[in-house]
C-alpha cells in the first residue's frame, strides 16, 4: 500500500483505523482506483517520478470531523491535504505538493449556512461549489448576483483562499476581497473563529471583516495554516442594468494614455469593473515572423512599422472592453463619460457592445455572450480550449501569471520581454496572452501553457515557466498565484532582506502547526522536518 | 511482469449502495445487480454526425437522449446537476473530449466514475482508431461493432446500453483501422456510473 514519507505502514494502518471510526468506513479511500480520483487533471509531470500522488483520501462532513482527522494526524506525523471540490486546475488539482500525503475531501462539507438577502452575504463550507450557491439564489428568487470564476465549477472557499478572481465588479470579482470572516481548524485541531465571529453569538459575522486586535484572515489563504471551515462571501445586489463599450486605439503607445484612463474610470469608482484589453494587431501578425519579431522590438522603426501596419489593415492596436453595473441612467452616463475621456487620444473609436435590464428571463439567460460577466457559472470554456478537441491530445494547461504595473509602459515592456524569452527556448509550448486587470490597481500577464502526455514536452514547459519567474523577479514582477509544481520556485523569488518574508512564515507554521501535518509544501512552506536538511 | 487486474463493483457508490438500490426499485428501473446497469440519460452533440446517430439509436432503445452543441452547460445545470443531487446515476455519452471531461470531473463529486471509455481517433490516411477501456464484456462487443461497417455511433448506442451491473473486470483494448469519421478531430463514447473498487 501506498504511504505517507516517514511513516511506518503499520502506523498507517492504525491511523487508517482511526480516521474510518471518525468518518465511517465508507468514507476512508485507499484503493488505487479511489486515490486516483485525486489526482492533476492538467499534471506538467505526467509518468514522471515527481508526479504528485496521494496516499489515501478521507472525506469528512463536519469541522468536528475536521478536528478530530487533524489530531489524529498529529499522533501518527500524517500529513494530510485538504482540498475543497478539488477542481483548481492549472493549479494543482486535488494532488497534494507532498506526495504520499493523505487527501482531506471537504466536498461533503457543502451546506450553505445561511444566505442574507438583506445584507447581501452567504456563510458556505467548503464544499458549496459556484453553481451550488447559484441555484440557492435562483431557486428563492432572491435578488442577489454571485461572482464566479469561469470555469464555474470550483468551490466558492477555495477559490478566493487561492487569491482567485471572478467578472462582475469590485469588490466582489476580487474572491478573497470579498470574504468577511472565517472558522479555521489549526494544526493542532483547534477551533477558531476570525474577525467579528470570535465575539460568541456575533451579530456582524459577516458584516465587518476586521474584528478586534490583528486582522488574520489572510495567513489562511495561500498557505497551510488551518483548515478553514467555513467563510462569509459578501454577494453583489442585482443591478437594475448593465451595459459595456469598447473602444478602439490605433497607436503602439495609445496603449499608455488608454491605460492611464483606465486608472481614472477605475479608481473614482466610474467604472468599477475589471478590463477586457485586447491586442487584434498581435493576434492578426501571428502568422508574419517578420512582425511578429517586431513586436518584441524596442527599435523605434519596428514600432513604426507595426504601426503601418495598423493604419493599413483599419486594424486596433488595442481594444478594451468598460463594463458598467447599475441603475440604467447611471449606467449610460458613466460610458458617455468614459468615451468622452477617452475621445483624448487621436483616432479613438467606440462601439455599443451590450445591454441587459435585470432581471433577465431564461431564454435571454441563454443567449448571453459572457455569462460569467452577469455572475451565471458556466463551463463552456472546455468545448472551446485546452481539453477541448480545439487543443487536442492535450492533457490541459497551466499558467504563468505575474503581476505587474497597471500602466501603459509595463504592458508594452512586459510583453518584449516574454516574448523574448519564449523565442530564446524556441520551443512552442506557450501562448502569451494580453494582460488583464485580476485584481484592482493591477494588471496580470498571462502566459498559457499546454500540458501534454509526453515527459519531453513537459520538461520544456517547466524549464521555459522557471526561466520565465526569474526574469520576471528581474523585472519586478512576481507571480500572483501558482501551480503545485512551481511553488518553490515562485516562493524564493519574494527574496528581500535574505527570504525574510519565507523565514516568517516558517515561524508561523512552527508555531500554529508544530508537527506540519497540514499541506506541507504549499505556497513554498514547509514544516521544519520537511526543510532543508529535514527527513 | 503481468499487469494487476481491476475490478470495480458497477452500480455502488460509497454511502449510497442501500440508496442506489432502492432508488432503482422504485423507479422500476433494473434493479441494482440485475443484468446491466440503468441509464440516467445519454449525451449527443447534435453538431457531429457520428453523435447523433449515437443519440438517435439510443432514443429507439427507449433511453432518453439530451443535444448539446458542445457546451454541456445547460444539460448540466437544468438537469444533471438536479438529478445527480437526488441520487447518482448512470450517464452514457458519444461526445467531444471537452464534455466527456467535464461530466466525469462532476460525477466525482457524487462518487461515481468513468466506467467505459473508447476515443475514436482519427489517424493518418483517414482512418480511425478506437482504443477501449471497459468492462470486458463491453469489450468484445465494442471491438466486433467498430470493424462492422455503418456508423460506429449507431453500434456504441447498443453497447453502452448493455453497461453491466456488479463486479466487472476492467480492460483494455485497441483497435487500428475502421471507417474513417468527418469530424477530424477524436470523438469520445462514455459511460459514467456508480461505482466502487471491488
Amino acid at each position: 500500500m501506498a504511504v505517507p514519507p516517514g511513516v511506518s505502514e503499520a502506523d498507517f494502518r492504525q491511523a487508517l483505523a482511526r480516521f474510518a471510526r471518525v468518518v465511517g468506513d465508507a468514507w476512508v479511500f485507499t484503493s488505487d482506483e479511489d486515490i486516483a480520483l485525486y489526482s492533476d487533471a492538467y499534471t506538467p509531470l505526467w509518468s514522471e517520478d515527481e508526479e504528485k500522488t496521494a496516499s489515501a483520501a478521507l472525506a469528512p462532513d463536519s469541522a468536528e470531523q475536521v478536528q478530530e482527522l487533524v489530531r489524529i494526524a498529529n499522533e501518527y506525523r500524517i500529513p494530510l491535504y485538504p482540498v475543497s471540490t478539488g477542481r483548481n486546475l492549472g493549479y494543482g488539482g486535488a494532488a497534494p505538493v507532498l506526495s504520499g500525503s493523505v487527501v482531506l475531501d471537504l466536498k461533503r462539507m457543502n451546506r450553505i449556512l445561511e444566505v442574507s438577502e438583506r445584507n447581501a452575504y452567504a456563510l458556505v463550507e467548503p464544499g458549496v461549489s459556484y453553481f451550488d450557491l447559484y441555484r440557492y439564489v435562483q431557486e428563492r428568487g432572491l435578488k442577489l448576483w454571485i461572482d464566479c470564476p469561469d470555469p464555474g465549477w470550483g468551490s466558492v472557499i477555495g477559490n478566493a483562499l487561492d487569491h482567485g478572481v471572478g467578472y462582475t465588479m469590485n469588490p466582489y470579482r476580487d474572491h478573497f476581497d470579498a470574504h468577511c470572516g472565517m472558522e479555521v481548524v489549526l494544526g493542532s485541531g483547534e477551533l477558531v473563529r476570525t474577525g467579528m465571529g470570535a465575539l460568541p453569538g456575533s451579530a456582524t459575522w459577516q458584516h465587518f471583516k476586521y474584528g478586534y486586535g490583528p486582522y488574520l484572515d489572510g495567513m489562511f489563504s495561500q498557505s497551510n495554516f488551518g483548515i478553514v471551515t467555513k467563510m462569509g462571501i459578501w454577494l453583489m445586489p442585482e443591478p437594475e442594468a448593465y451595459i459595456d463599450g469598447t473602444v478602439q486605439v490605433f497607436g503602439h503607445d495609445d496603449i499608455i494614455p488608454l491605460v492611464d484612463h483606465m486608472n481614472y474610470v477605475m479608481n473614482t469608482g466610474l467604472q468599477n469593473a475589471g478590463t477586457n484589453l485586447q491586442s487584434p494587431l498581435r493576434f492578426a501578425v501571428t502568422r508574419d515572423p517578420d512582425l511578429r519579431q517586431a513586436l518584441a522590438s524596442d527599435d523605434p522603426a519596428d514600432t513604426q512599422r507595426l504601426n503601418a501596419f495598423a493604419r493599413a489593415n483599419d486594424t486596433p492596436f488595442y481594444t478594451n472592453i468598460f463594463k458598467f453595473y447599475g441603475p440604467e441612467d447611471v449606467v449610460r452616463a458613466q460610458w458617455e463619460h468614459t468615451k468622452r475621456r477617452l475621445s483624448s487620444i487621436p483616432g479613438a473609436r467606440f462601439q455599443e457592445g451590450a445591454f441587459y435590464r435585470f432581471p433577465l428571463t431564461e431564454e435571454q439567460k441563454r443567449g448571453v455572450r459572457d455569462p460569467q460577466d452577469l455572475g451565471i457559472p458556466t463551463l463552456e470554456t472546455f468545448s472551446i480550449g485546452a481539453r477541448s478537441n480545439f487543443a487536442p491530445a492535450t492533457r490541459g494547461h497551466l499558467g504563468f501569471s505575474p503581476v505587474i504595473p497597471m500602466s501603459g509602459e509595463a504592458v508594452i515592456e512586459s510583453q518584449r520581454v516574454f516574448q523574448r524569452v519564449l523565442q530564446q527556448f524556441e520551443t512552442d509550448v506557450a501562448l502569451l496572452v494580453f494582460p488583464q486587470s485580476y485584481h484592482p490597481r493591477t494588471l496580470v500577464i498571462l502566459c498559457m501553457f499546454y500540458v501534454m502526455p509526453d515527459v519531453a514536452h513537459n520538461q520544456a514547459v517547466r524549464s521555459t515557466f522557471r526561466r520565465l519567474v526569474e526574469v520576471a523577479a528581474e523585472h519586478g514582477w512576481g507571480e500572483y498565484r501558482t501551480h503545485t509544481a512551481f511553488m518553490d520556485d515562485c516562493a524564493r523569488a519574494y527574496a528581500f532582506n535574505d527570504n525574510a518574508l519565507l523565514r516568517l512564515h516558517e515561524r508561523i507554521k512552527d508555531a500554529v502547526d508544530p508537527n506540519g501535518v497540514l499541506s506541507a509544501g504549499r505556497y513554498g512552506i514547509w514544516p521544519r522536518h520537511l526543510r532543508q536538511g529535514g527527513v | 511482469m503481468a499487469s494487476r487486474r481491476r475490478f470495480l463493483q458497477i452500480g455502488a457508490t460509497a454511502g449510497a449502495w442501500p440508496l442506489v438500490a432502492r432508488a432503482a426499485q422504485a423507479a422500476g428501473l433494473d434493479t441494482v445487480g440485475g443484468p446491466h446497469t440503468p441509464l440516467l440519460a445519454v449525451v449527443y452533440d447534435a453538431r457531429l454526425a457520428a453523435s447523433v446517430s449515437f443519440g438517435r439509436r439510443a432514443e429507439a432503445l427507449g433511453l432518453r437522449a439530451h443535444a448539446i452543441e458542445g457546451d454541456m452547460t445547460r444539460l448540466w445545470y437544468d438537469e444533471v446537476y438536479h438529478r445527480w443531487q437526488e441520487r447518482p446515476a448512470a450517464l452514457a455519452g458519444l461526445t467531444a473530449h471537452g464534455p466527456m471531461f467535464c461530466f466525469v470531473e462532476l460525477a466525482r463529486d457524487v462518487r461515481m466514475r468513468l466506467v467505459f471509455r473508447a476515443e475514436h481517433q482519427p489517424t493518418a490516411g483517414a482512418a480511425l482508431t478506437h482504443a477501449f477501456r471497459a468492462p470486458v464484456s463491453m469489450l468484445s462487443d465494442a471491438v466486433d461493432a467498430c470493424r462492422r461497417p455503418g456508423s460506429f455511433g449507431v453500434a456504441m448506442a447498443d453497447v453502452v446500453s448493455r453497461c453491466p451491473s456488479g463486479r466487472a473486470e476492467i480492460a483494455e483494448a485497441t483497435m487500428p483501422g475502421g471507417p474513417a469519421l468527418p469530424e477530424a478531430d477524436a470523438l469520445y463514447t462514455w459511460v459514467i456510473a456508480p461505482a466502487v473498487p471491488a
